[in-house]
């Protein structure tokens, strides 16, 4: 294996948001003070989560607190995140709505080369393994393809009380992503897991990870 | 423009040789290097020279003891012997001019470090000599035009439109006989081995260019150039559709494909997406393959997704009915105007709707030509399945079971069927040449039932059972969406 470096969350999201991709808001604090400051200016319900280098799969190490809703839930979750990750500084977003979790991933594969995908998000990626690949970067209307190409393809259609997700808008964060892989050789994977939709069914990235290469 | 990037590619020589130059050729019928130079001697159209240290006459021709010796420069040398004694061979070659060979030895890339080390020798040496070469470890060519064989089948049928490539030689020789049976006409099969020099998307540029190529199939266990790969694809499909089939996907697969070609296997899930991306239809299965093959290459685009059924056999009708629906395909109900038209030259207890079921009828001019008609007149469908045409094979065989006990039976009666038969199969091979749309015929009799050979040589594919046969319809569709998107692109 050569050596890999995980960024953070909140660093992976900077690639992202340099590159104009709609990511959901977040402040990065570093104690309880700033923790409460942040929550004043992003307002409940929240989340938090530590926010450090070499951390994946958060949710295994149940660290990630969703839908926060008062200065009480805050401070435990402070505590618990503290008492696991001391030196995790902690991240606090907004709770996009997750009825819906899509996934966009970048990875270097070492016969194809650089490669994009998209699928089911959240832990139906895992189960269902819902997803389709391409060789990167790729044409907005190849990304546009992409969508039409999982099984679970009416997530993204009017359905019960949810509207139609705006597609242009995840097809564009697919090109980005394609193109922020395949333009930059030391990132070796992008895992943007899940991306979900707000009432408008605008996409927004929720979280992510990058690895580079060394 | 076409022609002079076929005319200048390595591969055009390589199948349109006009002289042979085999190394490794014997007379001992228990020798490879007898049974493939037979293969050759066969069918091929050109001069033929085989290449043995001792003997004067191989298998009726005379026979050179050395490259050096032979009387011309040949078009192509076919390498047949143990993979030491190749590089100096290659040698001699290049010395004497000649510029294009198949390799057939195996024994390199695919053998660990040792082979690796003998497969870039000649790769160095013809690199110096600039020889192009298809191999090592394959199979070698075949062309049904000129009767270039140079693999271990006989060429069985008449040419067609199909161009194969395949990692595997299996698929490009053993399949030869198969091709018959199914009425699959090819216009090149190339085997690419370990693809040390010609690789599958060197193969893919030529099939791209060359015009009687209507359709290329595909037989992957791992592409090195990929991207190349995916931009000659996407150049080609537009113009002819590509079908493939990928072995190397799952850990199984990739260990065995790995020691068979050293290919270097890639996950399922991308080689996936490339296909998807290069707009080639990624077929299931070896069958399955050349069911699409002899299908795309034979049949216009599937305008629309709209299938007529007619058949004279109520469940086969059922499963295409069935099998339709399940590939995204509409089998809609006909217009009362129509199903009145039909009922009245259909038994009275025929079904109308779609299918038509005209019940055990032996009518062959009605299931194979009226009906069809009327449904390309009258109903706006894309293509038409037709399952039921038992032809004389099926009363002959009747007739020969009963013959010591029944004594009755008229031995014209054969004959009679077979008349009435062809001149329904006429008239279909006509009315298609005129509506220019798809018509599949589902069957369980192959070749062997003469109406059945007829209408495979006349473009009408007749394809084993039924949801083979429809999935060769929802390929066709697939490949009208492929084309539309790539033109509205």
């Amino acid at each position: 294996m050569k050596e890999q470096k995980i960024l953070s969350e909140y660093d992976s999201k900077n690639i992202l948001r340099e590159a104009g991709v709609l990511v959901c808001k977040e402040i990065l604090a570093k104690d309880l003070t700033e923790v409460r400051k942040a929550i004043a200016e992003i307002g409940y319900p929240v989340v938090l989560k530590p926010s450090l280098p070499g951390l994946a799969h958060k949710s295994e190490h149940k660290v990630v607190f969703l839908d926060v809703k008062s200065d009480q839930e805050a401070e435990n979750a402070y505590n618990i995140i503290k008492d696991k990750f001391p030196e995790a500084k902690i991240l606090v977003q907004e709770m996009v709505n997750n009825q819906r979790e899509v996934v966009v991933g970048f990875i270097r594969d070492r016969i194809m080369g650089p490669c994009v995908m998209f699928g089911l998000g959240g832990i139906f990626t895992e189960i269902l393994r819902d997803i389709t690949f391409r060789l990167a970067p790729v044409s907005f209307k190849e990304a546009m393809m992409m969508l039409q190409d999982i099984k679970g393809k009416k997530i993204l259609e009017s359905v019960r009380s949810l509207v139609e997700v705006d597609k242009n808008a995840l097809a564009d964060i697919i090109v980005k992503v394609s193109n922020i892989g395949a333009n930059n050789n030391h990132i070796k994977e992008i895992d943007i897991n899940p991306i979900c939709f707000n009432e408008q069914g605008t996409p927004i990235v929720v979280d992510c990870s990058v690895i580079l290469n060394n | 423009m076409e022609n002079k990037r076929i005319i200048n590619h390595p591969l055009n020589t390589i199948l349109n040789p006009d002289s042979i130059a085999f190394v490794g050729a014997s007379s001992d019928l228990s020798k490879p290097g007898a049974l493939h130079l037979l293969s050759l001697i066969g069918t091929f159209k050109g001069k033929i020279y085989p290449i043995h240290p001792r003997e004067r006459q191989i298998l009726g021709l005379r026979a050179y003891s050395s490259i050096k010796d032979l009387p011309e420069i040949v078009d192509l040398l076919v390498v047949m012997v143990p993979n030491a004694s190749v590089p100096k061979l290659l040698m001699e070659a290049g010395e004497k001019g000649i510029k294009h060979a198949i390799i057939i030895t195996a024994g390199y890339s695919e053998m660990g470090d040792k082979g690796q080390e003998l497969q870039k020798e000649i790769n160095e040496i013809a690199h110096k000599y600039n020889i192009r070469f298809l191999g090592p470890n394959c199979i070698g060519a075949v062309n049904p035009e000129n009767g270039l064989n140079t693999t271990f089948f006989a060429i069985k049928n008449s040419p067609g439109h199909l161009g194969i490539i395949s990692q595997s030689g299996s698929f490009v020789t053993q399949t030869l006989h198969y091709f018959s049976k199914i009425g699959l006409g090819i216009s090149k099969a190339i085997s690419v081995g370990n693809q040390a020099n010609i690789d599958v998307v060197d193969c893919l540029e030529y099939l791209g260019e060359d015009p009687n190529t209507h359709a290329i199939a595909l037989y992957i266990e791992g592409i090195k150039r990929v991207r190349q790969f995916l931009e000659v694809s996407k150049k080609i499909v537009p113009k002819k559709p590509i079908i493939a089939v990928y072995a190397g996907g799952t850990q199984a697969g990739a260990r065995a494909t790995i020691s068979h070609t050293a290919a270097l296997s890639g996950k399922d899930e991308l080689y996936d997406g490339l296909f998807k991306q290069a707009g080639i239809i990624r077929a299931d299965s070896i069958i399955e393959l050349f069911d699409m093959g002899l299908v795309l290459s034979t049949q216009p685009c599937l305008e629309n997704n709209r299938i007529g059924i007619i058949t004279n056999s109520g469940g086969p009708g059922a499963c295409i009915a069935d099998q339709c629906e399940r590939q995204g395909l509409v089998v809609p109900q006909l217009s009362e105007d129509t199903q009145k038209i039909i009922s009245k030259i259909t038994p009275s207890i025929s079904a109308l709707k779609n299918p038509i079921d005209i019940t055990l009828s032996f009518d062959y001019e009605l299931l194979i030509y009226k009906l069809p008609k009327i449904l390309f007149e009258r109903e706006d469908i894309g293509g038409i399945v037709i399952y039921g045409l038992f032809g004389p094979m099926h009363m002959r065989d009747k007739i020969n079971s009963v013959k010591h006990k029944v004594k009755e039976i008229p031995s014209e009666m054969v004959e009679f069927m077979h008349q009435i038969c062809m001149q329904a199969c006429d008239r279909l091979i006509e009315l298609k040449k005129r509506v220019n749309k798809p018509i599949i015929l589902s069957s369980l009799t192959g070749a062997e039932d003469p109406p059945i050979k007829y209408l495979q040589e006349n473009n009408i594919p007749v394809v084993l059972g039924m949801k083979r046969a429809v999935l060769c319809l929802k390929a066709l569709w697939d490949y009208n969406n492929i084309k539309k998107n790539i033109i509205e692109g």
